[in-house]
């Protein structure tokens, strides 16, 4: 683990330099022909939207890995993940209504795609809420564990069944709701953008990870000093 | 859909202005609590688990 | 083996509930409540009740369950027995499918006695597509009282447990709500075609009914 906390400060600079790269691609884009200006916004909300779910997909591993071996660094990688995911997640959502308003007309559309992000915040924060309402750290870190994984079968049946209900019932009214294809001289600072957001997402992460970590040794040491102090009065 | 007559904008600049609020106000008040916690650590003597070698006790 | 003590529990639960914990009769009855709260906001006229009634159905069964949902191993915390149950020589999947069992009678004994007096109080002349309404119901009711039972167990201990049930359960209905909706419209004739909404109802009874007895052998492993 002694590597993770060697690595940290170097993901931090790689970010930052990726971030100011993209942030000149950005500036400089051209306009996309239809969309204006407001394409820009694509290069943040893609990103954050990959990040959001790729941070699930880290805390079910963990959450796997956890219920397999019992492994209690794992269960803090899935703790440590769970918010960094809920960061990204909201940043999607409030880029998606921005963007929306001008594209669409509203803030909101219940597509499949906001459906699901909307849906995955609230397990994000569900999950949080969960691990700090059970006292018992080993019953809280299986409850959490197995919460992810539930969560990790549904969101799929979520998007599906969201996406399936709009083509049945309702077909698409607003008209483009669909990302709209980008290509050549869009595509370089979306990637470079979607490269610095790994970088940050993995950043967060490990910062999550080291406080989380100190956290439980910090309330095992203070356990064990009340115990000392009982133990000699 | 028609050649844009909407200026974008105010929008583009309200989705990187909350961006930045909200990775910048993150990444400001993780790596605080990070290292608030690992200072209180030391003062207890002890090693923060990332720090320590593979093996080593707690 | 399996069947026989996953049966006995699920006896004795519905059993108890009627002897003194009263689960049913409090879901009957904050159903009802809850029907005349959706009067209240809504006063649907006759044409607009058939609309409404799908929807009105399924969110008063969701809410109504969570009260159901809250009392599944209420009987073994008051005793402090849940450790006992789990620790008694008999596979952990039989106690979740005994719980199952318990709660999904229960349910279901509340959708037969709910469905009727919803036709009833909001003037929806669909006597003749009753059964295939309860139909569509307890098939969903199926993987959704699966689903309940193992987050049940998974906020079992947790503070304030109810709220946290709500708050994990209903963001994880949201498909078999749409598709329960739209299957029961279908049956009312103000929707589409059924066949692709009970489907989705299926894709989710097979999906939390293979899932959630492993799930709970993980969640109570020491």
């Amino acid at each position: 683990m002694k590597r993770l906390a060697k690595l940290q400060p170097l993901l931090g600079w790689a970010t930052l330099l990726l971030l100011v790269a993209g942030g000149w691609l950005i500036a400089n884009a051209p306009m996309d022909f239809q969309q204006g200006n407001s394409v820009r916004i694509i290069y943040l909300h893609v990103p954050s939207a990959k990040m959001s779910l790729l941070m699930y997909l880290a805390a079910t591993a963990c959450s796997v890995m956890y219920l397999w071996k019992k492994n209690e660094s794992m269960d803090i990688l899935a703790e440590a993940a769970v918010p960094v995911g809920a960061l990204f997640t909201a940043v999607t959502l409030a880029s998606g209504s921005i963007w929306g308003k001008p594209m669409w007309g509203t803030w909101w559309a219940w597509d499949a795609r906001l459906t699901s992000m909307l849906v995955l915040l609230i397990l994000y924060v569900g999950l949080m809420a969960l691990r700090s309402a059970i006292d018992n750290p080993v019953k809280s870190a299986q409850a959490t564990a197995v919460m992810v994984l539930i969560g990790a079968v549904d969101l799929p049946i979520i998007h599906f069944s969201v996406q399936w209900w709009r083509t049945l019932h309702q077909p698409a009214s607003l008209g483009g709701g669909g990302t709209p294809r980008i290509e050549g001289a869009l595509l370089t600072p979306l990637l470079v953008m979607a490269v610095a957001f790994i970088g940050l997402g993995g950043y967060l992460w490990a910062l999550r990870t080291r406080t989380v970590a100190a956290q439980r040794q910090l309330d095992a040491l203070e356990h064990a000093e009340e115990d000392h102090d009982d133990a000699h009065p | 859909m028609t050649t844009p007559t909407l200026d974008y904008t105010p929008y583009v600049l309200a989705v990187y202005t909350v961006a930045l609020v909200v990775y910048g106000g993150a990444l400001w008040s993780w790596r605080r609590q990070a290292a608030q916690l690992e200072q209180r650590l030391r003062e207890h003597g002890a090693t923060p688990w990332l720090e320590r070698n593979p093996g080593e006790p707690s | 083996m399996i069947l026989h003590a996953a049966y006995r529990i699920a006896w004795k639960d519905v059993v108890g509930d009627f002897r003194r914990r009263s689960t049913l009769s409090s879901m009957l009855f904050f159903a009802i409540a809850a029907l005349v709260v959706f009067q209240a906001a809504f006063e649907p006229d006759r044409k607009e009740a058939v609309k409404l009634l799908p929807g009105l159905i399924w969110v008063t069964v969701l809410f109504t369950s969570l009260v159901g949902l809250g009392r599944v191993f209420q009987a073994e915390e008051e005793d402090g027995a849940f450790e006992g149950l789990l620790l008694a020589p008999i596979p952990r999947e039989a106690v979740f499918l005994g719980k199952w069992w318990g709660n999904l009678s229960l349910t279901a004994l509340v959708e037969l006695m709910l469905l009727p007096v919803m036709l009833v109080l909001f003037n929806v002349d669909a006597w003749a597509v009753l059964p295939a309404m309860f139909g569509v119901l307890l098939l969903g009711t199926l993987g959704f009282t699966a689903l309940g039972v193992l987050l049940a167990a998974l906020t079992q201990g947790a503070r304030g447990r109810e709220t946290l049930l709500a708050l994990l359960l209903l963001p994880l209905a949201v498909p078999l709500l749409i598709a329960g909706v739209q299957a029961t419209a279908a049956l009312l004739g103000t929707g589409g075609e059924i066949a692709p909404w009970v489907r989705l109802i299926l894709i989710f009874d097979v999906v939390y009914l293979s899932l959630a007895p492993w799930a709970f052998g993980w969640l109570v492993e020491e």
